[in-house]
């Protein structure tokens, strides 16, 4: 008996034995390692989808929608997942996606995850998803909801809207603006079986994405439309490399048209050349020439004694001044000059010459008023600042003197019309502005204040440019640019390009011609960059045409607006 | 503790045994849903009839019916070899939509025939020759059912063999020389698992044998351990894939250990007190291989924590307590001696359906005793505790 005591006592521990070591483990993964299991627990059973918000649109100021988004799938395949290659390639061949052996060839070359298309059509992918579902074709293709952003104003406004790629914005403000346009994605949480299915489920957290906000333009696309055909039929005219037009109303600085030819159609931006991308009326910098003799006409009237240069008179008859060993020509000799016609004729020796009495201090304090050198910060990418040199430089005669007619200094397109909207607006500076508004839903993110103005210039000499500005339309450089009917001013100016080697060009030249109407309580500044027009030499003949043709067609524009109300 | 009482009933064997097969429904319920409920439900009162007629069956009836029962067995394991089903093995017969497993009945039949055996002979003397007798008995259901192929079925029939000679006399020494070579050539296939097992086997050896014997033994084993990388590097890639796969299932990792990790994710985030009945994710979306069957221990440590699984083992070792108490006060040798070894089957089962569900052991597929979906393995185990609750009635 005592025997048998013994071996039930044996068999009796060795069990116990056997289930301590069961407990041990059962303690180890239950309660002390509790929390890598359950973190892997949760990697396996869920997973979260991104859902995507609603990109948000670009408005012009009449309410015109300038982006659309067509909801549409995009197709992903993960090829080493595929197991029937053949079977797969032939159900998207069937649903008209490729043909069998391009598609065959796509599965068996590509080793990763690959986009295989873009941009289907909505009811197309949902009908194809549920097939490839049935047949087990789950995991190897990822078919997620997508939009397709659509310019419907295509080349107009390409500059502004620039265009979106495969993740974000490229260019324009679509790039620049990118994380307000696209908004915060949302997720759902989807519950992942063994077999590779997901499913959604009502009480798991979801966050709703939230749209993106909408962006509310001042560009007026019926001004865009007219500055395009404008620019169109001269560039091709003048057979120039490019040109460029600007309109601003001229009682707020908003930005009416901002436009490029030759331009790109944001909807197939691959076939044109990345160098179309950008807007060349803030992100293209040339010396103006003519067109900014405006600041040393400003600094001669603003002086504290302006009779100094409005009471004689300017002798270049002999169509040259030389200053040290280097002469700087007219075109043409003008001979004797009075202050007025000094502009009115745009001779650059006489314009040297008031150079001699101004002092560099007050013409830099000028230009700056002007908004040189200063970024004007539209919201547009590659926005270039432009250059005048300080003070300290001007001091140097020969420099100053040719920065007095526009050679040495650079803007942009923007900064030229800014200045002169500055003159419009009786010597105030107003800022140009693209971004009237931004709205999330019904309620302004960021809205536009009235810009910050300064005073610039009295308000005479604002008065008697006007005077000067409207001559040089009436019977000086910029005869075309006349609009019957209308008092305009403005100024030309026509720059002779740097060749590369150094040195001004004789043939390349690079013309402006900025101006604004009525002269009395001017609406429009219009400001129109030809780059390199062949068959013209000067800036009156090249771009004026276009000054007018546009400035025409905005009245009748306005016109047809005004009938429209009654 | 002994006493002449004959009407005793042990009432907590069989309120464990009851209270599992409910967690068993419950479980299976919430693993596999209804359909396998019902089917599991129609299996209950033919295990409960089972239990019955072996509690109210004269024992003398059943020793005398042992031999016949046993070469019945063994008839229907060599028939299934022949007309049996299986996914990828021949393991059952198919009645109908109902399955029966021959081997499952084979473990009840062959403790009768080798405690039958071994009560002939009082306490004999560790002698190998005597030892013929027992092996053959075990060996050939062992030998069938391994050609099935179901080795770790089969491997439940080793346990109750040494148990048994245990209880009969053998010195636990000898019973481990016998098993030897078997366990030498196992761990050999790893040198990591080699290592640790003849140290721990010199160290025994040279404590309690004399120096010849020891060497002996010692040299006996490293031959048997050596000739398993042999066998290896002989064969074939695909052969010696094959063969690793049977004898070494958890070497591959991609096929079994996914599933060994899937279920101690599944146990480890039941955490306490578990993610609630139903409520398991891990069995739900289908991370559980064979839920219903193999790894439901996981889906109820999954739903119940800690504290489910705790009671469940709890209540297991009850049950195998109360089976050891029957073969104490058994004065029926032959009665101890089927006790002893239904205890070592159920409890070898357990811990190794446990041990590998946690990570701690190979996998193999040996089902939970009286938990697990499975009509054949709730007969036989309600077949076994009718028989030592009749065994504990009547100690004479």
């Amino acid at each position: 008996m005592n025997q048998i005591r013994k071996r039930v006592q044996l068999l009796g521990g060795g069990l116990l034995f056997i289930w301590a070591g069961l407990l041990i483990k059962l303690f180890d993964v239950q309660i002390l390692h509790w929390r890598y299991y359950e973190r892997e627990a949760a990697r396996l059973h869920y997973s979260r989808l991104e859902l995507l918000g609603d990109r948000g649109k670009m408005y012009d100021r009449k309410g015109r929608l300038l982006t659309l988004n067509r909801s549409c799938c995009s197709i992903r395949i993960l090829p080493q997942w595929v197991r029937d290659k053949d079977t797969l390639a032939q159900i998207l061949a069937d649903f008209g996606l490729g043909n069998f052996s391009e598609n065959r060839r796509l599965l068996t070359e590509k080793r990763r995850l690959f986009w295989f298309r873009k941009y289907v059509d909505y009811q197309l992918g949902d009908s194809l998803r549920q097939i490839l579902v049935k047949r087990w074709f789950r995991n190897a293709t990822l078919i997620n909801d997508d939009y397709q952003r659509i310019y419907p104003y295509g080349e107009v406004c390409a500059d502004i809207v620039g265009f979106l790629g495969a993740e974000r914005g490229l260019a324009g403000l679509e790039w620049e603006f990118d994380s307000i346009l696209r908004g915060e994605p949302g997720w759902v949480m989807l519950q992942n079986d063994a077999f590779g299915y997901s499913y959604p489920y009502p009480s798991y957290p979801l966050k709703e994405p939230v749209p993106g906000a909408d962006i509310h333009l001042t560009i007026d696309v019926d001004v865009q439309r007219i500055c395009y055909q404008a620019l169109e039929s001269q560039v091709v005219n003048t057979q120039a490399k490019q040109g460029t037009a600007l309109v601003l109303d001229a009682k707020t600085g908003a930005i009416l048209a901002m436009v490029d030819y030759p331009g790109y159609d944001p909807n197939r931006f691959g076939d044109y050349p990345k160098e179309r991308y950008k807007s060349n009326a803030v992100s293209d910098q040339f010396e103006p020439g003519s067109s900014f003799k405006i600041v040393i006409c400003a600094a001669a009237l603003e002086d504290s004694h302006p009779e100094r240069f409005t009471e004689r008179v300017y002798d270049v008859s002999s169509g040259y001044i030389q200053i040290g060993n280097k002469k700087i020509k007219d075109v043409h000799p003008n001979g004797i000059l009075s202050f007025d016609s000094v502009f009115i004729k745009s001779s650059n020796p006489a314009c040297v010459m008031m150079s001699f009495e101004v002092s560099p201090e007050f013409y830099y304090q000028i230009a700056r008023g002007f908004g040189f050198g200063e970024q004007v910060g539209v919201g547009l990418p590659n926005e270039v600042v432009g250059g005048i040199d300080p003070p300290r430089l001007l001091r140097n005669r020969l420099r100053f003197a040719t920065v007095s007619f526009g050679q040495g200094v650079t803007v942009n397109l923007l900064q030229l019309a800014a200045a002169y909207l500055c003159i419009a607006n009786n010597g105030v500076y107003l800022k140009p502005y693209l971004i009237q508004s931004v709205r999330q839903g019904k309620q302004d993110v960021f809205r536009v204040e009235r810009v910050a103005s300064r005073r610039v210039l009295k308000e005479e000499t604002a008065r008697r440019m006007k005077d000067i500005l409207e001559r040089v339309v009436l019977h000086g450089t910029g005869v075309l640019a006349g609009i019957p009917g209308v008092s305009v001013c403005g100024k030309t100016g026509t720059a002779q390009k740097i060749e590369p080697w150094g040195g001004y060009s004789d043939t390349r030249s690079l013309m402006t011609f900025v101006g604004f109407f009525p002269k009395e309580e001017p609406r429009y500044v219009i400001a129109v960059m030809l780059d390199e027009p062949r068959t013209v030499r000067f800036a009156g003949s090249a771009v004026c045409p276009v000054f007018r043709q546009i400035g025409e067609q905005i009245m009748i524009m306005e016109k047809i607006e005004a009938l429209a109300w009654e | 503790m002994t006493t002449n009482r004959t009407n005793r009933f042990d009432l907590v064997l069989l309120s464990c045994t009851l209270l599992l097969i409910v967690v068993g429904l419950l479980a299976i319920y919430s693993t596999a849903g209804s359909r396998y409920l019902f089917r599991q439900l129609i299996f209950l009162p033919v295990g409960i009839a089972a239990m019955l007629a072996l509690f109210f069956i004269p024992r003398r009836l059943i020793y005398g019916l042992t031999e016949p029962l046993y070469f019945l067995t063994l008839l229907l394991l060599l028939a299934v070899l022949f007309l049996g089903t299986g996914p990828g093995a021949r393991r059952w017969f198919q009645l109908g939509s109902f399955a029966f497993q021959p081997s499952e009945v084979a473990k009840i039949t062959t403790i009768l025939m080798l405690a039958k055996y071994l009560s002939y002979k009082k306490e004999p003397q560790p002698n190998f020759t005597t030892l013929v007798g027992p092996a053959l008995i075990i060996l050939i259901p062992f030998l069938l059912i391994v050609v099935e192929p179901d080795l770790s079925t089969a491997l439940c029939f080793i346990p109750p063999f040494a148990t048994l000679l245990y209880w009969q006399g053998f010195r636990p020494l000898h019973i481990l020389v016998i098993f030897l070579p078997f366990l030498s050539f196992a761990a050999g296939f790893s040198l990591y698992l080699w290592i640790p097992f003849f140290i721990t086997l010199g160290v025994i050896v040279f404590i309690r044998m004399r120096l010849f014997r020891a060497i002996t033994t010692l040299a006996t084993s490293s031959f048997f351990g050596l000739l398993s990388p042999i066998v290896l590097s002989m064969l074939k890639d695909y052969q010696r894939a094959r063969l690793l796969n049977f004898f070494a299932p958890w070497l591959d990792p991609h096929g079994m250990g996914w599933n060994i990790i899937q279920s101690q994710i599944a146990i480890g985030s039941g955490r306490i007190l578990g993610k609630g009945f139903l409520q398991g994710t891990q069995k739900r979306l289908g991370f559980l291989p064979n839920h219903h069957t193999d790894f439901i221990f996981s889906a109820i440590a999954e739903e119940t924590g800690l504290l489910g699984s705790l009671i469940l083992l709890i209540i297991i070792v009850i049950l195998l307590r109360r089976i050891l108490i029957a073969a104490y006060n058994s004065r029926d040798q032959n009665g101890a001696l089927i006790a002893v070894g239904f205890a070592t089957i159920l409890g070898y089962q357990t811990f190794v359906n446990i041990g590998m569900l946690l990570g701690l052991l190979p996998v193999t597929g040996i089902t939970l005793p009286f938990i697990s979906y499975g009509g054949s393995s709730l007969v036989t185990c309600c077949a076994m505790i009718g028989l030592v609750l009749n065994i504990y009635s009547r100690p004479e």
